[in-house]
């Protein structure tokens, strides 16, 4: 193997050679390397989600404008509603004492017929009674006394009203 | 024949001969390796590794030819 | 346009001919092995050139990552930027075939290796390097030189200053064509491994993996309705069961066997595309090496990141338990 030039200690020597090759690019590439790679990568990712935050800031903004937009509309409308409600409660009342009104006038206006009926019912009834009685003393002559005079009208009366 | 020159022959021909058999298959592996890229782009280095060990296996044979021939010449 | 062309090639069979006139060299001895720089030793140990070289590979490495990375920005730029790509491109790769779990502990040797590998490759391919050198008497052409001479401590340093019967010992060789070097990366690799398989598996797991003879055992165990198996069943499972055990001892063996698959094909790729510039330069100077140049730094790339993507995927391969669907991933 010494004709290929196979020699323990070159061996050795290019051994020590690359450990302190390898510590040191470790040390000075590698490491500082993949730690600006990784740093650059969260940067990245850090922007990216920075940009996303702020699409979703934006997004809730808009829902939020477009909800209080959507509120305003429906308050308008609400009270809109509201107005037409009241008119039409409004309509419904004056309706309503226009009506009332018209039934009072009407059950008055009954009650006085009703009432002129009764009065004139009561006027005929005396008026009868009255004849019934100077009938009566004609036919039965004066001598049904004051008394039984009261009586017989009383008794007529009280068959009448039935 | 004399010694020397058969030291000389036989290493010649153990990395010429040896060489014939990995010539042929690297070449086999690489146009199956280009063929896999040009169909799947995607996949290109992950085959591209693949393909060198691949060539290493095949080619440790061509190696194992001129160990031979630095044997016969050198240390024998 | 043509003109142009004409221009070109003309050219070129100028610097040809001219440094097949003029830059005509004796071609230089291959050697195997990492050569030996005259006269240095640092106590018991024999330092090489490519030895030297992986040295300053290393403060190379050291300083670039430090200066990069000394005050980081938010927004990287320069040299930062490049070795952030880099290191991101490879944790990616590596989160990719072995999870997000074990992809931090995974990944720090690998990218170690594809770095130090990438630069070995390359620093041994920078044109001219390798005529500076140190004059060596050859050590096969005459040992009378050798005595004649003494030993030429540096005298003449470069490549045309040395006498006829010396060749150059370049200081700086890739370190990839240095087979202790690459044996070192391989039994690096494959111990944390290791390491990683006993630290996930446990040792029964680890170990499991590759001594397995439940399949045999369940052969003398009444089948999964409590009916005791007949003569023919029971020699089925016995050769199923055996089949799995000779499936284990295999992968048992290929844990050792990728120890010299490692070694090799680094250094194969490396010290073959170095010998073939060499070669190419002694032909025909100047021009015929300068694609190879080309080709052997995209070579360079591919091995370093080879030997990172290998040893990522058999990192992950050790942490999976024993498994018959995990034998084709």
């Amino acid at each position: 193997m010494a004709a290929l030039g196979f020699d323990v200690k070159l061996i050795i020597a290019y051994l020590i050679n690359f450990v302190i090759l390898v510590v040191a690019l470790r040390a000075f590439a590698y490491k500082p390397i993949l730690e600006m790679l990784e740093k650059r990568k969260k940067q990245i990712a850090d922007g990216l989600a920075a940009a996303e935050q702020v699409k979703a800031e934006a997004e809730q903004e808009r829902a939020k404008y477009r909800e209080e937009l959507e509120k305003a509309r429906r308050a308008s409308q609400e009270e809109a509603s509201k107005i037409a409600q009241v008119t039409a409660d409004m309509r419904e009342q004056i309706l309503a004492e226009a009506r009332k009104e018209a039934e009072e006038l009407k059950a008055k206006a009954r009650a006085e017929i009703e009432a002129e009926r009764q009065a004139a019912q009561a006027e005929i009834r005396r008026q009868m009674a009255m004849l019934t009685v100077d009938l009566t003393r004609k036919m039965v002559g004066e001598t049904v006394t004051e008394a039984k005079q009261h009586e017989l009208i009383g008794q007529f009366l009280a068959e009448m009203g039935d | 024949m004399d010694v020397e020159a058969a030291k000389l022959l036989g290493a010649a021909l153990a990395v010429g001969l040896g060489a014939i058999g990995p010539g042929i298959g690297i070449g086999i592996v690489a146009s199956g390796a280009l063929q896999s890229i040009a169909r799947n782009p995607d996949v290109s280095g992950q085959v591209t590794a693949n393909m060198f060990v691949g060539i290493a296996f095949s080619e440790a044979l061509a190696i194992f030819g001129l160990v031979i021939g630095l044997i016969l010449l050198f240390v024998i | 346009m043509k003109g142009k062309t004409l221009l070109y090639l003309l050219g070129i069979v100028v610097l040809v001919v001219l440094g097949g006139m003029f830059l005509r060299f004796e071609l230089p001895p291959i050697s195997v092995s990492a050569e030996h720089l005259p006269n240095m030793y640092l106590g018991p140990l024999p330092i090489t050139n490519s030895l030297l070289t992986s040295w300053v590979v290393v403060i190379l490495l050291i300083a670039m990552a430090y200066f990069a990375t000394r005050n980081m920005q938010m927004v990287p730029s320069g040299l930062q930027n490049l070795l952030e790509w880099i290191v991101e491109q490879l944790y990616n790769i590596t989160e990719g075939v072995s999870g997000p779990k074990w992809a931090v502990k995974f990944f720090i040797v690998p990218t170690t290796i594809f770095f130090y590998v990438l630069f070995s490759n390359w620093f041994g391919l920078i044109p001219g390097l390798g005529g500076f050198g140190f004059c060596e008497p050859h050590e096969v052409a005459g040992q009378e030189v050798a005595a004649a001479e003494g030993e030429g401590e540096g005298g003449g340093s470069l490549i045309l200053g040395c006498q006829p019967g010396e060749i150059v010992v370049p200081i700086f060789r890739s370190p990839s064509a240095d087979l202790n070097n690459t044996l070192m990366l391989a039994l690096f690799t494959q111990v944390t491994a290791w390491v990683f398989g006993f630290t996930a598996l446990g040792f029964g797991g680890f170990v499991g993996k590759f001594f397995v003879f439940s399949g045999i055992a369940k052969a003398f165990k009444p089948d999964e309705h409590g009916n005791k198996r007949n003569f023919k069943e029971m020699m089925g499972q016995v050769a199923f069961g055996f089949i799995e055990t000779a499936v284990g001892l295999l992968e048992f063996l290929s844990e050792f066997v990728k120890i010299i698959a490692y070694t090799f094909r680094l250094f194969g790729n490396i010290f073959a595309g170095e010998v073939m510039l060499v070669v190419l330069t002694f032909l025909v100077p100047l021009t015929l090496a300068l694609p190879s140049l080309g080709l052997e730094v995209f070579v360079g790339l591919v091995q370093a990141f080879v030997f990172f993507i290998l040893s990522v995927a058999f990192y992950t391969l050790a942490v999976t338990p024993h498994a018959h669907e995990d034998e084709a991933h």
